[in-house]
């Protein structure tokens, strides 16, 4: 499956423009990570991606086909986790799935059920109605449907959250597996999952698109603009500095900084992908 | 994914709510609001326990799917349901989906209901129960009430995408149909206008009324929920954007529009109701120049009716004069829902013109004869009767079915307009009508009847009348025939009521009325020569009479009617009553006054009942069965405490004011003025005199211009005054 997205911009009723020209192409199979601040445009553009917003400007192509001519092509081979979503409280977890199979169109949709029910670990909870379920495990039942049916494409926006430690990296190598011949579009704000698991890194802010590449080229962009220095002298430097992390040491507080240059005090260190993204987030001109 | 199968799995969803599920109960269970809270029927078993319940369903119903269909539309976007199925399907085809399972949990409401109040129904109608009749009530008063519901509350939804806006659109609109369109019966879509349901007779025609009206409204809001269907929002745009994008599926704002424009002709082109003016220019009406060359002198019409959807055709032939030596012109009045197909005279094609003037249920055709002095004229014509548009609301009583036929004068045949009958004969008009079996032509007046051919399950009949028209009923007519007070009394009732009518002695009770009525107040002014005829016939309230006939609404025959202690002690004495009205409100007409006034024709017939039964039985059960009854039920009304204060009466919100009012008019007409005329029958000397004053009154002349007796009338026959007849 191939998208690809042309000079797209959104801007809403409101006057809001959240996405400006971007221009990409999406191939499976990867795993995409989208990151990006909050407002930055991330749920705009897999709302475009899904169909469920039309852009301003600009068109999607899927295999070279406009979208506005393969919508429902592309509903049957999309699997889809909103961020923000609701289920029919009354029914059982197996019931929903069943009607979700159903409005999908999965023939025999049985066996695509329990295959969903174990990949989210809901076994236990199947005939349980959704009512009774936790936060976490309404996440779980909203990730089981979008896998439903082995869909070609995978939006998932924020799919952790609400996920205790453990199975939030249970599904971060999950996804890992699934991308294996599909393509899977993964937002988060967690960095670290995407640098365990995407191929490739997007990551948007104010509408445009400020990194696209793999997660170590973004790494390599904020080589030496990384450092450690003590906290009195981070808060010395003013704005210039992005303080990342502050660390209690023995020697006191010391802070975690990237910056276009760092002070001669600072001693330089390997940026993790955390560090590169916001190093490149909070270089000038892209400070929100 | 394929449309039936998304709207099986939407069904399959909705219901598997518990709120659903105590929606279809509420609503199965609301019909029991027509046995005591609402009951705008009566007269007959099947107003009170079918068409009661289902009005009352309906309204109810209404209510509960409106209810439901806005909640569960709204869930769907406030719970954010949609973005996981919008992501799925078109938000256009969830849309249909949740509609369409909604309609369907409405029709399974109403099989709901069907079931359950079917034995009770079964039981309480008894041997007149059809289960046809019964589940074509259910479906089509009670479960298009409910569609309808469902289809607006859906629209307004789409529309707003607001609960309080379209719970507040959903209230006006109901309250439109109980108010602003209350009169128009097209209009009513939660409260349809059924003035009455026959038990023994048929209802055919009410039901295809009710069925416009449903298809009237299926169609309007089928339009309605099209065009807002295209304001489902999708792409993130509102209600304009997203009609316009929705718009680009041609299809949808098509299907709209021609919806729109069926249900418009559904309702302009509606088949049962004319177009008279509403204010009739009686003056104008009959403002015309008879044809003094052209004479008629025999009509014969040979009619076939078609029981379904009950129209009527026929072929009818009129043996005309003209002595003129010229072309004439002459017209006929007829039913404004018939025409005329074809029209010869002497065999060639004559020329006529359909005016389209409806008037008081008939309209005038215009034909050109030839200068022939002898002309048979032939007039091929017919079509479905329709009634006059003052009683749109109580439709029914014109009808052609398997069941009952009512055709009457420009219902049956042409009527001459402005050319009269050959001078010195009452022109004979003879037709013929195959009837199914079971079924028995029965002509107003002094016509006769005479079973022609019988076929294998029909009979073809000859109807034998005279002048320019006839009236026919037709049904399971059986008849009694008794010889009293030098006539031959003949009293057709249906075969649905002949268990009650043995019980209470028709026969006996028909002598005795008629000897005892002709005997003390002499003889009814509509006599015939030597006979006269009774019918009763397929509606309510009250009859008419003349030419030696005089018919009955089924409803004075109804076992509950013939149960009323007011009127009698027994069937047989209710049934006394009834044929006393021949008399005392048709033979005499009472003069109508307000709600408050005792004077009616009830209290003379009531008072003639107790007479004819303290001859029969004796003082003492007159006594214990009438004056008793009538001094306790007096009694309690003097102490009620809205009589003694009517001031508090007008602060009582409408409906219980009419309840209490039509409740101490019953009273007064039924006790308190046969008190009365009690006290004025020993004030004027006994009943001896009593019986010189009213027979007086009943053969003295009345004004012809307003032939109504008054209760001054009575005082002065008395040679009493109000103060003395005062019973407090």
């Amino acid at each position: 499956m191939r998208i690809h997205l042309n000079h797209l911009s959104m801007t809403y009723p409101n006057g809001r423009q959240a996405l400006k020209d971007i221009s990409l192409t999406l191939e499976s199979p990867s795993l995409i990570g989208l990151a990006g601040p909050n407002g930055a445009g991330k749920t705009t553009l897999m709302k475009l991606l899904s169909a469920g917003l039309l852009p301003t400007d600009g068109t999607i192509s899927i295999d070279d086909v406009p979208l506005s001519k393969c919508e429902n092509r592309l509903k049957e081979k999309l699997g889809y986790l909103p961020q923000d979503f609701g289920l029919y409280d009354e029914l059982t977890v197996r019931e929903f799935l069943d009607y979700m199979a159903a409005l999908k169109g999965i023939r025999d949709s049985k066996p695509a059920i329990e295959s969903a029910i174990r990949a989210v670990g809901l076994e236990e909870n199947k005939k349980s109605r959704i009512r009774t379920l936790s936060g976490g495990q309404r996440q779980r039942v909203g990730i089981a449907q979008a896998l439903l049916g082995t869909p070609e494409f995978l939006i998932l926006d924020e799919p952790t959250v609400g996920l205790d430690p453990e199975e939030r990296i249970r599904f971060r190598n999950f996804f890992s597996q699934t991308a294996q011949d599909k393509l899977v579009l993964l937002s988060t704000h967690i960095i670290e999952d995407v640098q365990s698991v995407c191929d490739r890194l997007i990551v948007i802010d104010r509408g445009r698109i400020l990194f696209l590449g793999r997660p170590e080229e973004l790494i390599l962009q904020a080589r030496g603009h990384v450092g450690v220095l003590p906290e009195q002298d981070a808060c010395k430097k003013g704005s210039a500095l992005h303080i990342i992390s502050r660390v209690n040491t023995a020697e006191g507080v010391l802070c975690r900084c990237a910056a276009e240059s760092l002070p001669q005090e600072a001693c330089t260190v390997e940026p993790t992908l955390e560090d590169a993204y916001l190093y490149l987030i909070t270089q000038e001109g892209n400070t929100p | 994914m394929k449309f039936h199968s998304l709207c099986r799995v939407e069904v399959g969803r909705l219901f598997r709510s518990r709120v659903t599920w105590a929606a279809l109960g509420a609503a199965a269970v609301s019909p029991a609001l027509g046995f005591t809270f609402y009951t705008p029927l009566s007269g007959s078993l099947n107003s009170s326990y079918l068409a009661n319940p289902a009005l009352a369903g309906s309204l109810a119903g209404a209510l509960v799917f409106a209810l439901l269909t806005v909640l569960e539309l709204d869930r769907v976007h406030r719970s954010r349901t949609d973005v996981l199925t919008d992501s799925m399907i078109s938000p256009l085809a969830a849309e249909v989906s949740r509609t369409f399972a909604l309609l369907t949990a409405a029709a399974a409401a109403a099989a709901m209901a069907l079931l359950l109040w079917l034995p009770s129904a079964a039981m309480l109608t008894g041997v007149i129960f059809r289960p046809g009749l019964y589940a074509a009530v259910y479906f089509i008063v009670f479960l298009p009430a409910l569609w309808f519901a469902v289809l607006f509350t859906a629209a307004a939804y789409q529309l707003f995408r607001r609960l309080d806006i379209t719970l507040a659109a959903f209230a006006g609109f109901y309250l439109l149909s109980l108010t602003a369109w209350s009169e128009n019966w097209l209009l009513r879509w939660v409260n349809p206008a059924m003035a009455y349901l026959s038990d023994d007779f048929g209802n055919l025609r009410r039901l295809l009324s009710l069925g416009w009206n449903r298809l009237f409204w299926l169609l309007s809001l089928g339009g309605l929920w099209c065009m807002c269907l295209l304001c489902t929002r999708r792409y993130g745009k509102g209600a304009l954007g997203s009609l316009l994008r929705n718009s680009r599926k041609i299809y949808l704002p098509a299907i709209a529009a021609v919806l729109a424009a069926a249900s418009f002709l559904v309702y302009t082109k509606q088949p049962f109701i004319d177009h008279s003016e509403e204010i009739i220019d009686y003056d104008a009406l009959y403002d015309f120049d008879y044809n003094e060359h052209v004479t008629y002198s025999a009509i014969s019409v040979d009619a076939q009716p078609s029981f379904f959807p009950g129209s009527f055709q026929a072929e009818a032939v009129y043996t005309l004069h003209n002595d003129s030596g010229q072309p004439q012109t002459i017209s006929f009045w007829i039913n404004p829902g018939y025409t005329f197909r074809s029209v010869t005279a002497n065999g060639k094609a004559a020329a006529f013109r359909d005016l389209q003037d409806d008037a008081v249920n008939q309209k005038t055709i215009e034909l050109d004869l030839p200068a022939d002095k002898n002309i048979e004229l032939v007039v091929e014509y017919g079509g479905f009767p329709r009634e006059w548009n003052i009683m749109s609301l109580y439709q029914g009583e014109t009808e052609i079915s398997h069941d009952y036929i009512y055709l009457a004068h420009q219902d049956f045949s042409p009527m001459p307009r402005d050319f009269m009958e050959s001078s010195g004969i009452r022109a004979p008009l003879t037709a013929r009508i195959t009837l199914p079996d079971g079924m028995r032509p029965v002509l107003f007046g002094t016509g006769r009847v005479v079973a022609d051919t019988v076929g294998t399950d029909s009979t073809q009949w000859v109807l034998h009348d005279s002048g320019w028209s006839l009236l026919l009923y037709a049904g399971d007519y059986i008849s009694e025939q008794i010889e009293t007070a030098g006539l031959q009394v003949e009293f057709f009732y249906s075969a649905k009521h002949e268990r009650i009518m043995k019980e209470c002695r028709v026969n006996e009770t028909l002598k005795q009325v008629f000897e005892y009525c002709t005997d003390h107040y002499g003889p009814l002014s509509f006599y015939g020569k030597d006979s006269m005829r009774l019918i009763e016939i397929g509606s309510v309230g009250g009859g008419y009479a003349s030419r030696g006939a005089s018919v009955m609404g089924e409803d004075s025959f109804s076992e509950a009617g013939l149960k009323d202690p007011l009127k009698g002690a027994g069937g047989s004495e209710v049934m006394a009553h009834e044929i006393i009205h021949q008399w005392w409100g048709l033979g005499n007409m009472i003069e109508p006054v307000s709600e408050a006034d005792p004077w009616s024709s009830e209290g003379l017939t009531v008072y003639t009942t107790y007479r004819m039964m303290k001859e029969l039985h004796g003082e003492d059960y007159a006594q214990k069965y009438y004056v008793n009854v009538w001094k306790a039920n007096t009694e309690d009304y003097y102490k009620d405490f809205y009589v003694r204060n009517p001031q508090f009466l007008s602060a009582l919100p409408e409906r219980y004011k009419a309840d209490i009012l039509n409740s101490q008019s019953t009273v007064r007409r039924y006790c308190e003025m046969p008190l009365k005329i009690l006290k004025a029958e020993k004030l004027v000397g006994g009943e001896e005199a009593m019986d010189r004053i009213l027979s007086g009154l009943f053969t003295g002349e009345t004004n012809p211009s307003y032939p109504y007796l008054t209760w001054q009338d009575f005082l002065n026959a008395c040679n009493l005054s109000e103060e003395d007849l005062n019973l407090e």
